[in-house]
């Protein structure tokens, strides 16, 4: 139910100056009214039964004068015992009065003696069965008969006895001048006069028709109780017009004169009375509400001009001051436009501070960090803010508002949940939601719903790339610590690799010299024989290790991968067995990447291992070469340097798949699935060690149960690939008569290369560490052709002494041996092609043989 | 103003009913200012009576009956266009005449109008058994004729009578003329006629004393009733033996008080008994002495009768032929002393009343 409206104010003034002046008015009005009214229907009453006497006493007069002329000629005829005076002195009275048509003089028994003018049919007639005549002699008295219409004159008649003891006078009378005197009545032109006999029958009217018809009144309650002797005034209706009539009894007759008026005439000037009344009661109002008017104005003028500078002031117009402007004759107003002034002043205070302070909000929600909405309990959005638009992927925040929150989730679900949570909670609460952008990308934000009223505000932050960041973060940390892992294991091995390589050198170096001691089917050389094995087995173990930890000496270069997979095709599908399917998805062009082709051929065979292992049951293995790039941020997550361009290899199988646990340890030395005595845990930290040498990365794709694919990024060369044939080995000899310097800390390496190299014939310098090798080759380097340096070595190490004794002869011929790799060389840049690198451990004939080829090189 | 609406759909209803209860007009046609006027006025007030005791028992069929009267001035021209105004005014019916002179005047107009004339006292026998537009309450002039010829066959027979008629209402007196004159033929009886016109005769005591002179053993008054109780007054002036006998015409209450000692003893035909003192009738004299202030006379009592046969038909059919048919199918109707019967020519039987008068009084024949 609406309230009911409030009522203008000026009606109410106007209303109340109305009533204030109405209500006396009205009730003075009133009361005059009913008084005048009152006042003046008795007078109308009064004047209308004086009339109604009036005429009846007129009418009385003139049948007393009837009754008078009969009674004198009563009186004459018993003077004249039994005549009537003589018929010239009737004639004359007859003459005199036109009333009197007819006198007769009756006798006691009733019978006409005598009558004038002379009548036959009268002449002797009985007249004693007449009403009249009985009555007369009943009473004694001038009587009156029933007045009847002359069938001659269409004029009422009557017949008037005057008994007496012996004679009686009878004259009948013509009652037109009844109708005189009602003519002659001043009734105004509406007023009607009539004259009724005794029971009602029009004798007189205006009206000659009611009385040539006999018309009787009767009927009428007023006339009817005047009849019966009661003289009155009351409101009649005559053929059907109300009428105010009064009657009055005729004396001697029971006639009865019956005073007429229209209703509207009888009260005209009460009318008129009531009119003016009226009129004056209207005038009042006018001027009752003409002064309301004004006063309702010259009230409301200033409380408009208030009204009007409050919607300005509403509407944010500069306003002037009121009271200054608008004096009024009220000192409440006056003081009222004060305080509205004071008013304003305030309210533009606080809309300037509530300015700022929305400002200062505006800001804060224009943020471009922070989304806001506010919606109303459906999520329908009412406000949004630029930035929630740019996180929902809309053009502005016009697109959003009016839509749907729901129309952003991607799980609607989770607003329901969030504004559940707040609507029972009574807290706002912050949640992770995922959005789906108007591009139908996903947006993560973060998420805070409050109730405010009836609507709620969201306020959301982006944090997608946050999370994208984090989870990237996450991974790199992972990777790096998993490198670090890797790298420290790697350390490790290589440190026990190159100690252990070089007690394996001694081990074979002796045993070699052993062995040739012992000829063979000595019962003693399957022992000799034994340690030289396990010692080789070591050795393996030892490059395994020191190939995963990088230290391997690399020998790179420019190789196309399509002719390198290939070439080790064949041997991958005698690997893989029957079982498994071997696809290769190689390019059209030529994919060349500067590599050591027999340690990516280790790679890809050790890969293939993985993969047969992981399908049993068969499957297919997809090897795939491709040229690719990469972004930087992909390039950085995955270790490598460079911008590229990429070769990447990858193998892919269909086996059993890894677990991301499994995934996090597979490049680690020694970490395997496999049973017991079934793999060494290196094959996959090999491929990790090779391709980070190689200065490329590595990466594992898994899933239980899906197979695995292995991706590898290897550094893309320009250069034009060499041929991929084994350079032919130089011819061994057997030895030769130069100068070898072999510097050497380990003294168990050193005997075993010196003692190889002088069983072969040659001469052999011994130094003890760098420093020592630099002092002999300064001192005899006109004899020294070849200088062999361990790379490790205290005072200076190998390259340290290699540089050294380059100073001293730059063509000098060098070959490093280490345990380790020859990354030594390769920080300096050195060429490694005019450096030759031995690995230990080093069996004598293949010591033998590098020594040959470096001094054989042109 | 919450009440108006609500009323508002009640208006409709109202304006229909108020058309359903438009009048029903009743013409009225009497001699109210021509001579004879007595006739005419208590027709009039008869009818008035009527009119008025059936609207205020609700009317007929629930519609008021609206008496609208016109003065036929006992004049034929007059009456004819006073009926004419009827039929103009679309009456359904006219009560009236009171004469036979002034019913035949405008019998022809009634006829081609299709309005049915209930006449309370015109009984010239040439109305009798015509298929037209008339009703006649009074017996024809013919059972009263016979009813007082069987009187003058009683003792002191009359064989020689003489006849004063008054051609004024010729139609009436006529079929009196004729039918007395062969009643007392049949009986070996003579009449002779002795004319004048009322109201032109310079004295009716010469045309008594014309009678007189024709020494007849009784005389026929046949004028109305001051013109028949001035000759009575003239007969016997000049003998006061010789029987009288009046018409039901001219022998009302008026005549008793103008006729004074003249009239006693004379004999006369009435159709209404009006010494009748049964509830019906006495209730019928009250209210119309209550209403008028005069006691009514045989054509007060016959025209107030007129009406209630109307209303009957009425009650029956409200259009002016369905009306017709109604009455002349009623077959008998409750009249104001019993009921009576009306036949298929509209023609009303009633019973025949000789009647004298004694010591100034009406009274039944002994």
């Amino acid at each position: 139910m609406s309230p009911p409206r409030p009522t203008r104010l000026a009606v109410w003034l106007a209303a109340s100056a109305l009533l204030v002046a109405l209500v006396p008015a009205l009730l003075l009005v009133g009361v005059a009214l009913r008084d005048l009214t009152a006042r003046e229907q008795e007078r109308a009453a009064e004047r209308s039964a004086q009339l109604a006497r009036a005429v009846a006493a007129e009418v009385g007069r003139f049948l007393d004068a009837q009754i008078i002329h009969l009674t004198e000629l009563r009186i004459s005829a018993e003077a004249h015992t039994g005549s009537l005076p003589d018929d010239e002195q009737l004639k004359l009275h007859l003459a005199a009065n036109p009333v009197l048509r007819a006198v007769m003089l009756v006798n006691a028994a009733g019978r006409v003696v005598h009558e004038e003018p002379e009548d036959p049919d009268l002449q002797g007639s009985d007249l004693s069965g007449q009403p009249w005549l009985r009555d007369a002699w009943r009473r004694g008295q001038p009587t009156w008969s029933a007045a009847t219409i002359s069938s001659h004159t269409g004029q009422p008649a009557v017949t008037l006895v005057v008994p007496g003891r012996t004679w009686s006078v009878v004259g009948y009378l013509d009652l037109v001048a009844l109708g005189e005197i009602v003519e002659r009545t001043r009734t105004g032109p509406v007023g009607g006069v009539t004259v009724l006999d005794r029971d009602g029958t029009v004798l007189a009217d205006r009206d000659r028709r009611l009385v040539g018809e006999h018309a009787s009144l009767r009927e009428v309650p007023l006339v009817k109780r005047a009849l019966f002797g009661e003289e009155g005034t009351d409101l009649v209706e005559l053929e059907g017009e109300a009428r105010l009539g009064s009657v009055a009894t005729v004396p001697h007759t029971a006639w009865v004169v019956l005073v007429s008026e229209p209703t509207q005439a009888a009260f005209a000037k009460l009318e008129r009375s009531r009119l003016v009344l009226l009129l004056v009661l209207v005038a009042g109002l006018a001027v009752a509400m003409l002064t309301a008017r004004l006063l309702s104005q010259r009230i409301l003028r200033p409380v408009r001009a208030l009204a009007d500078h409050a919607r300005a002031l509403a509407e944010g117009q500069a306003v002037p001051a009121v009271a200054g402007g608008t004096a009024t004759r009220f000192r409440e107003l006056d003081e009222l436009a004060h305080r509205f002034d004071d008013m304003a002043e305030a309210v533009r205070a606080r809309e300037r501070a509530l300015q700022a302070s929305e400002a200062s909000y505006r800001r804060i929600v224009d943020s471009p960090l922070v989304g806001v909405a506010r919606t109303d309990r459906r999520g329908r959005v009412l406000f949004a803010n630029e930035a929630l638009a740019r996180l929902l992927g809309e053009p502005g925040s016009a697109q959003v508002v009016g839509r749907s929150m729901n129309d952003y989730y991607q799980d609607p679900g989770q607003r329901a949940l969030m504004v559940s949570d707040v609507l029972t909670a009574g807290r706002s609460t912050n949640r992770e939601v995922t959005l789906r952008r108007a591009d139908g990308k996903l947006a993560t934000g973060l998420l805070n719903v409050a109730l405010d009223g009836e609507t709620l505000i969201g306020m959301v932050v982006d944090i997608t790339a946050l999370k994208q960041g984090a989870a990237e973060r996450e991974r790199l940390e992972q990777q790096l610590e998993r490198a670090q892992r890797v790298e420290a294991v790697g350390r490790l091995a290589g440190g026990v690799a190159h100690d252990l390589n070089n007690v394996l050198t001694a081990i074979i170096g002796f045993a070699h010299m052993l062995a040739e001691a012992v000829p063979p089917g000595h019962e003693e050389r399957e022992s000799v024989d034994g340690i030289l094995e396990a010692a080789g087995r070591a050795a393996g173990l030892t490059r395994s290790l020191l190939a995963f930890s990088r230290k391997q000496p690399l020998q790179p270069r420019p190789v196309d991968l399509r002719e390198l997979v290939r070439g080790v095709a064949g041997m991958l599908r005698r690997l893989l067995g029957e079982d498994v399917e071997f696809v290769l998805d190689l390019p059209e062009e030529p994919l060349v990447a500067v590599v050591d082709p027999a340690r990516l051929e280790q790679v890809l065979v050790n890969l293939g291992t993985n993969a047969r292992d992981a399908m049993p049951g068969g499957g297919r293995l997809t090897v795939a070469a491709a040229r690719a790039t990469l972004d930087p941020a992909e390039a950085a997550g995955l270790g490598l340097d460079g911008a590229g361009p990429w070769a990447r290899l990858t193998v892919r199988d269909t086996g059993q798949g890894m677990s991301e646990e499994v995934q996090r340890q597979a490049f680690e030395p020694f970490f395997t699935t496999k049973g017991t005595g079934k793999g060494t845990g290196l094959g996959l930290s090999i491929v990790h060690g090779i391709v980070r040498q190689h200065g490329g990365a590595v990466a594992v794709e898994s899933r239980p149960g899906e197979g695995a694919t292995f991706t590898i990024w290897l550094p893309a060369s320009e250069a034009a690939a060499g041929s991929l044939a084994p350079a032919p080995a130089a011819p061994l000899g057997p030895g030769g008569r130069e100068t070898v310097l072999v510097g050497e800390d380990e003294e168990a390496v050193r005997r075993v290369f010196t003692t190889t190299l002088r069983r072969a014939g040659y001469t052999v310098v011994e130094a003890q560490d760098g420093a020592d090798a630099v002092a002999r080759f300064r001192e005899q380097r006109a004899a020294i052709d070849l200088c062999i340096l361990d790379v490790i070595m205290p005072r200076l190490n190998g390259r340290e002494a290699l540089e050294a004794i380059r100073l001293l002869k730059p063509e000098a011929r060098v070959l490093l041996v280490s345990g380790f790799t020859g990354n030594v060389l390769e920080e300096r840049g050195l060429e490694t092609e005019s450096v030759g690198l031995l690995q230990k451990p080093l069996a004598p004939a293949d010591l033998l043989r590098r020594v040959r080829e470096a001094l054989d090189r042109p | 103003m919450p009440r108006l609406p609500r009323l508002a759909w009640l208006l409709p209803a109202l304006a229909l009913g108020a058309c359903h209860r438009e009048p029903i007009k009743l013409g009225g046609v009497f001699n109210l200012s021509g001579r004879h006027y007595d006739l005419g006025v208590s027709g009039r007030n008869g009818a008035t009576l009527a009119v008025e005791e059936l609207n205020a028992a609700g009317g007929v069929g629930g519609r008021r009956l609206e008496l609208v009267v016109r003065d036929d001035q006992q004049d034929p021209q007059a009456a004819r266009r006073a009926v004419q105004a009827l039929v103009d005014l679309g009456v359904v019916a006219i009560v009236g005449h009171m004469t036979s002179a002034m019913t035949e005047a405008t019998l022809a107009q009634a006829n081609q109008a299709h309005v049915l004339m209930v006449s309370p006292t015109a009984s010239a026998a040439k109305f009798q058994g015509l298929d037209d537009w008339l009703v006649a309450l009074y017996l024809s002039t013919r059972a009263s004729t016979d009813a007082i010829t069987e009187q003058m066959a009683g003792p002191g027979k009359v064989r020689r009578l003489a006849i004063l008629q008054d051609l004024s209402n010729r139609a009436f007196t006529q079929a009196w003329v004729d039918g007395v004159g062969e009643g007392l033929g049949r009986r070996g009886g003579e009449t002779a006629v002795f004319t004048f016109t009322s109201g032109e005769a310079r004295s009716l005591a010469e045309v008594a004393g014309r009678a007189l002179a024709a020494r007849a053993d009784a005389v026929l008054v046949l004028a109305n009733s001051l013109d028949s109780a001035s000759l009575c007054q003239q007969i016997r002036k000049a003998d006061a033996r010789i029987p009288i006998y009046g018409s039901d015409w001219g022998f009302t209450n008026d005549v008793v008080a103008h006729g004074g000692r003249a009239v006693e003893g004379v004999v006369f035909t009435q159709k209404v008994n009006m010494e009748d003192r049964s509830p019906g009738f006495r209730r019928f004299l009250e209210a119309y002495q209550a209403r008028f202030g005069r006691a009514p006379d045989f054509a007060a009592a016959l025209s107030y009768e007129a009406v209630l046969l109307v209303a009957e038909g009425l009650r029956r059919d409200t259009t002016r032929e369905g009306l017709r048919r109604a009455i002349l199918s009623l077959g008998s109707f409750q009249g104001v002393q019993g009921r009576l019967e009306v036949d298929r020519f509209g023609d009303v039987a009633r019973t025949q009343y000789l009647m004298t008068i004694r010591d100034g009084r009406i009274v039944p024949v002994e």
